[in-house]
């Protein structure tokens, strides 16, 4: 009777047990819990005796003997603990069954106490029979009889997992036969979820085997470096087929099976992969995957990978795909791009190797390789920019990831970039260039958030370089030139303020070439040179505009031919030129106009208009 | 007199058409597209190269001192996947069609990439953007300007057969269309471009080469004014 009750809670505990019975019994049980080392693994709140000769366990728990963390907890079970006796000298047990409950199983990202807790319920079982003062007589060839075998059915197992959503399995059996030798623990986790077999011997587990079993329980009970080789490659989901033979130190010797319907989910991938069928196999602490295929949202990835105890390699193809917005999260720094979005559809490729390594919880992680991308549609929602046809390729090592070569039609011309992304420090460094973009188109685009009502017109070319670091506009250093040819800005406030300083607001020429060179510290843009030429009016200063449009400008009107040096040496004798000083915003710009006689600086920038800006400028 | 005055105004009316004939220039667009102030360029995606074609028109110019009709065309391809491009250069041909006329078949004169003058094979780089302007010379420097062009190349996968073939047609923009863009005022010699059409100068352009520019841009054209 002692041994039924004792194997009652063993099986209770394997389920995720426990007991509850009135005060005496609790003692009794409490007490031998204890005389067979088990009370580490094993303990209830309440146990109580029912008429129908029935146990109702209550508050059951099974402990992580290592740390005594509960890994399983049954809200409620009851057991039959009835006992057929045909008059001899003692009652022998051939089996314990139990039904009903939830067994709650917590399961936590670099344990195992599920396994030690089995294996410390069996040890406590050998201790027990060992000592039992009436052995079941021997079998009729002199073997010992069979020890009983537990069953538990139409358990609900409950898998719960930090920051994961519950797993629930009802309808789950767990038979237990208890062997001399071997003990087999076979798991059906309800209707279609599997099952789970495992064997013991008195080293531990020996075997391990699951047949469509959901992964999520099958990586719960394999050992700890089995699971770090499959956390550290990636967190699968799936119909397991596996079968795992486990060595005397714990450690998986070797396995091999099938991930069906598989599918990987990660923080780090904007995107589901699978559902696909993914062959592994593991020996000599290596574990293997060749050239899986996984679908996605658009393609499917080729994937392959090598894994050990201390580091992992994952070999990612993924070729004509459909390019996903999505994708730009895996671009390190690309949400301090602020406001550049894209838009579903184009192709993308890439082959990238992924190599892991040091702890799980804080791996260090290097990414090589490169591929390609088109993009249909970016937009610049700040501005309300619109980028088509993106098209670029990016390499990417340990530190850096690098755009050699990108492109993209915006307003009828081309913008043309290459770059890098220091991944540590986030610094950055690129080189971009607008070719032939039409300024018309420019400005309509962007007049719907800027609210501009002028027109203007032109075509314009420019080149920049700039440093600095994403997300902190401070640290950005450039320099570039811009131009503008066959150009119309006279509608716009800055040019019809000074227009209307110097009562020319009914000489507005159509042609007008606009050349800038400037330098970006933070957020101001300061204009080193800048030129203004048409038939009427040539401008040429130099200034500065920050990035809320503030503008603090001083320029020198020339409104005779430049030709006529004559002419010019006249106006400048007579008093006749002045010195253009404008401030305030583009918007609302203000414009005062003081004789140039009074000025010194802006002499210089009379003769670099009337000569161009020398070698230096490049024109 | 009064004869007199009436031989000249039929002498005019039947001088007319031929003056007709002289017209320096012919502007296109593409078959089926609406004609517009802006060049309008045919786009079309085939197989994995994203293709636009623009035609600068047809016009009388010089090369090498000699005087040719030369057809304009830029090309613009962009290459959306993995694996290099080849259009030989052999598989450019242009045809004048007209009415009433046998066609007449060009093969392409010169190639230029940007700065680069392009031998043997346009060749595109995987996920990148290319321009490419070339040029069909005609020695028949009076034949009436065509009516519709037609273009076609073959293209390939590097190493591999001829995989693509491209062809489009432009339509002729008769000179009484409102949208004839030589209603258009002309643009600055040293950049040369209004509306996306090449607009340097009225009538014949000079001889073709390579102009210097300080800025970077996808065409360097060709022509002294």
């Amino acid at each position: 009777m002692r041994l039924a009750l004792v194997l009652g809670l063993l099986g209770l505990a394997l389920s995720g047990v426990w007991l509850s019975a009135h005060d005496a019994l609790d003692v009794v049980l409490r007490d031998q819990l204890e005389a067979y080392e088990l009370q580490d693994v094993l303990g209830f709140e309440s146990l109580g005796v029912r008429v129908d000769r029935t146990l109702e366990v209550r508050g059951g728990e099974l402990r992580d003997p290592l740390n005594g963390r509960v890994v399983a907890h049954v809200d409620r079970l009851v057991i039959d603990y009835s006992v057929p006796w045909d008059g001899g000298p003692a009652p022998e047990v051939r089996s314990l069954r139990g039904r009903g409950g939830r067994v709650l199983l917590h399961y936590e990202e670099g344990d195992l106490g599920l396994t030690r807790s089995i294996q410390g319920l069996i040890e406590g079982i050998e201790r027990l029979l060992s000592s039992a003062p009436s052995e079941p007589e021997p079998g009729p060839a002199g073997e010992p009889s069979p020890l009983p075998e537990l069953v538990f059915e139409d358990l609900e197992l409950v898998v719960h997992t930090p920051g994961k959503p519950l797993e629930l399995y009802p309808g789950s059996d767990v038979h237990i036969a208890l062997g001399h030798e071997e003990t087999h623990v076979d798991v059906t986790a309800g209707p279609g979820s599997g099952r789970l077999e495992m064997l013991f011997d008195g080293h531990g587990l020996r075997r391990f085997e699951t047949h469509g079993l959901r992964v999520s329980p099958a990586v719960t009970a394999l050992d700890q470096s089995g699971r770090d080789v499959l956390q550290r490659g990636f967190m699968p989901r799936g119909a397991l087929d596996l079968v795992a033979l486990i060595g005397p130190d714990g450690r998986t010797e070797s396995a091999k099976g099938l991930l069906r319907e598989a599918s990987v989910e990660s923080e780090h991938l904007p995107f589901r992969l699978g559902p696909a069928t993914i062959p592994f196999d593991v020996a000599e602490g290596v574990m293997h995957i060749r050239a899986a295929r996984l679908g996605f949202d658009g393609g499917e990835v080729l994937l392959s990978l090598e894994a050990d105890y201390v580091s992992s390699r994952l070999q990612l193809d993924v070729e004509h795909a459909a390019f996903r917005k999505e994708f730009t999260g895996l671009i390190p720094g690309w949400d301090a791009l602020a406001g550049l979005h894209c838009e579903d559809g184009g192709s993308f490729e890439c082959h990238l190797q992924i190599d892991v390594t040091g702890a799980v919880d804080n791996p260090t992680i290097e990414i090589t390789g490169g591929g390609g991308f088109h993009i249909e549609q970016a937009l610049l929602e700040p501005i309300g920019l619109r980028f088509d046809h993106v098209v670029g390729r990016f390499d990417a090592d340990e530190s850096t990831l690098s755009f050699p070569e990108l492109s993209a039609r915006v307003c009828g011309g081309e913008l043309r970039a290459s770059g890098s992304l220091n991944l540590r420090d986030d610094g950055y460094q690129v080189t971009a260039s607008l070719e032939d973009v039409d300024v018309a188109q420019l400005h309509e685009a962007l007049r719907s958030v800027r609210r501009m009502k002028h027109d203007v017109a032109g075509w314009l070319q420019g080149e920049v370089r700039a440093r600095g670091r994403l997300g902190d506009a401070s640290s950005t250093l450039a320099d570039g030139q811009i131009s503008v040819r066959a150009g119309n800005f006279w509608e716009a406030p800055t040019f019809e303020a000074i227009l209307k300083a110097l009562t020319l607001s009914d000489s507005k020429s159509a042609h007008q070439r606009v050349e800038a060179r400037f330098n970006v510290r933070g957020r101001q843009v300061f204009v080193d040179a800048l030129r203004v030429v048409s038939d009427v009016l040539t401008l040429a200063g130099q200034g500065r505009v920050d990035f809320e449009g503030r503008i603090d400008f001083e320029l020198v009107p020339i409104t005779v031919p430049l030709g006529l040096f004559g002419d010019l040496l006249e106006a400048l004798q007579q008093g006749l030129l002045v010195n253009l000083v404008v401030t305030g915003t583009l918007r609302d710009p203000r414009v005062i106009a003081m004789p140039l006689s009074v000025v010194t600086n802006p002499v210089r920038l009379l003769l670099e208009a009337i000569v161009g800006e020398g070698e230096e400028g490049g024109h | 007199m009064k004869v007199a005055i009436h031989c000249l105004l039929l002498g005019a009316l039947v001088l007319l058409p031929c003056c007709g004939t002289t017209v320096e220039r012919g502007y296109y667009a593409p078959v089926g597209s609406a004609f517009g102030r802006q060049l309008e360029p045919w786009r079309q995606q085939l197989e994995d190269l994203e293709v636009e074609v623009r035609c600068q028109g047809v016009y009388r110019n010089t090369v090498d001192g000699r005087p040719v009709r030369s057809a304009h065309i830029q090309l613009e391809f962009t290459r959306i996947q993995a694996g290099e491009v080849v259009i030989p250069i052999e598989s450019l041909r242009l045809d004048l069609i007209d009415a009433g006329r046998p066609p007449v078949s060009l093969a392409a004169a010169e190639v230029w990439n940007g700065r680069r003058r392009i031998i043997g094979a346009l060749l595109i780089n995987p996920w990148s953007r290319d321009s490419f302007d070339v040029f069909f010379d005609d020695p028949q420097v009076e034949a009436p300007i065509p009516q519709v062009l037609r273009l076609r190349w073959a293209s390939a996968v590097a190493g591999g057969p001829p995989s693509c073939w491209g062809d489009c047609q432009f339509q002729r923009i008769e000179p009484d269309d409102p949208r004839f863009p030589r209603e258009l005022p002309l643009s600055d010699l040293e950049f040369g471009v209004r509306n996306g059409y090449y607009l340097p100068g009225p009538g014949d352009l000079g001889p073709r080469g390579l102009r210097d520019s300080i800025e970077a841009r996808p065409h360097y054209l060709f022509h002294s004014p």
